[in-house]
């Protein structure tokens, strides 16, 4: 998966590389050389650390989305009136 | 929330008639099992098999938690049965992308970061606008299914990894790899969403 361990450990690390470390991070503990690595990468570059905010932000808004159900505006209908009517029969008939 | 202090009389025949559930939280339960499997049948299907689990387990109900938290519990564990039967899979440029580990995932197209993303001056108060939330709605409605899939699992359900990856018949670093892709596709569409609208 990873070519560049065959070639010069690569100090700069690219922005789309960066990236993905920002994203595995909340799922995997980044090793050491990672770590660093990502850390001089954020340290220059602007446009990175503007993504890790957004992907904070992003995580805090997935976490709040099921909250969202009662209250948004869904703009999706409901059920229907036959599907509402089945399931009632359901309900009564396993009652 | 309402005044949970005082579940007595009135509430505790509503919160235990299952007479009154379709009514009370049919369109909650239909349109949460809508966003997560966008088919109105399979939805309905998903509603009323969360009613018949529910109605066998009432006795399990305690007054610890409100009735509808309680069904969108079942439902989502009917949710999981359904994606475990199912297992929506990637479609072959997809799943290119991720035999390429997703190191790379959009090679030759513009990283996450090389683009203007419209970024509101206060995220904080993003939260609080009903815009953002049908903005970001109409986003995760757009991803492909699996990467959706992983994404409400993991991130909104707060499943753990291992349950995602066994509900979902794929390995920790598939799951990784789509939901780096499933989070560069959501900025993406709402940077482009929120560009131009001044939020």
């Amino acid at each position: 998966m990873d070519t560049s361990s065959h070639r010069r450990f690569k100090v700069f690390l690219r922005c789309e590389h960066a990236e993905r470390l920002l994203s595995d991070a909340t799922e995997r503990k980044l090793c050491r050389a990672e770590i660093w690595r990502l850390r001089l990468h954020l340290a220059y570059c602007r446009a990175c650390r503007r993504v890790r905010r957004q992907l904070d932000f992003l995580r805090r808004a997935a976490h709040q989305l099921n909250d969202q159900l009662e209250t948004g505006d869904w703009s999706v209908p409901g059920l229907s009136d036959e599907a509402r009517a089945r399931i009632k029969r359901s309900l009564e008939h396993a009652d | 929330m309402r005044h949970i202090a005082q579940p007595t009389v009135g509430s505790t025949r509503s919160m235990n008639d299952p007479r009154q559930w379709v009514e009370q939280h049919g369109d909650v339960l239909f349109r949460f099992a809508l966003s997560r499997v966008r088919n109105a049948e399979v939805a309905e299907e998903l509603v009323q098999e969360t009613f018949l689990a529910g109605l066998a387990a009432r006795q399990d109900f305690g007054q610890r938690s409100l009735e509808q938290t309680w069904l969108v519990a079942i439902l989502k564990r009917k949710l999981a049965d359904y994606l475990r039967r199912t297992r929506r899979s990637p479609t072959a440029n997809e799943r290119l992308r991720e035999a390429d580990g997703g190191a790379d995932v959009e090679r030759g197209a513009k990283t996450m970061s090389a683009q203007s993303a419209a970024w509101p001056d206060d995220p904080e108060a993003a939260l609080e606008r009903a815009e953002f939330w049908t903005a970001f709605r109409r986003c995760t409605s757009k991803l492909p299914a699996h990467l959706a899939d992983a994404f409400w699992l993991r991130e909104v359900d707060g499943l753990a990894a291992d349950e995602v990856c066994q509900v979902l018949g794929i390995t920790r670093a598939n799951l990784w790899a789509r939901l780096h892709r499933a989070r560069g596709l959501l900025r993406e569409c709402l940077g482009w969403t929120w560009s131009g609208k001044g939020v």
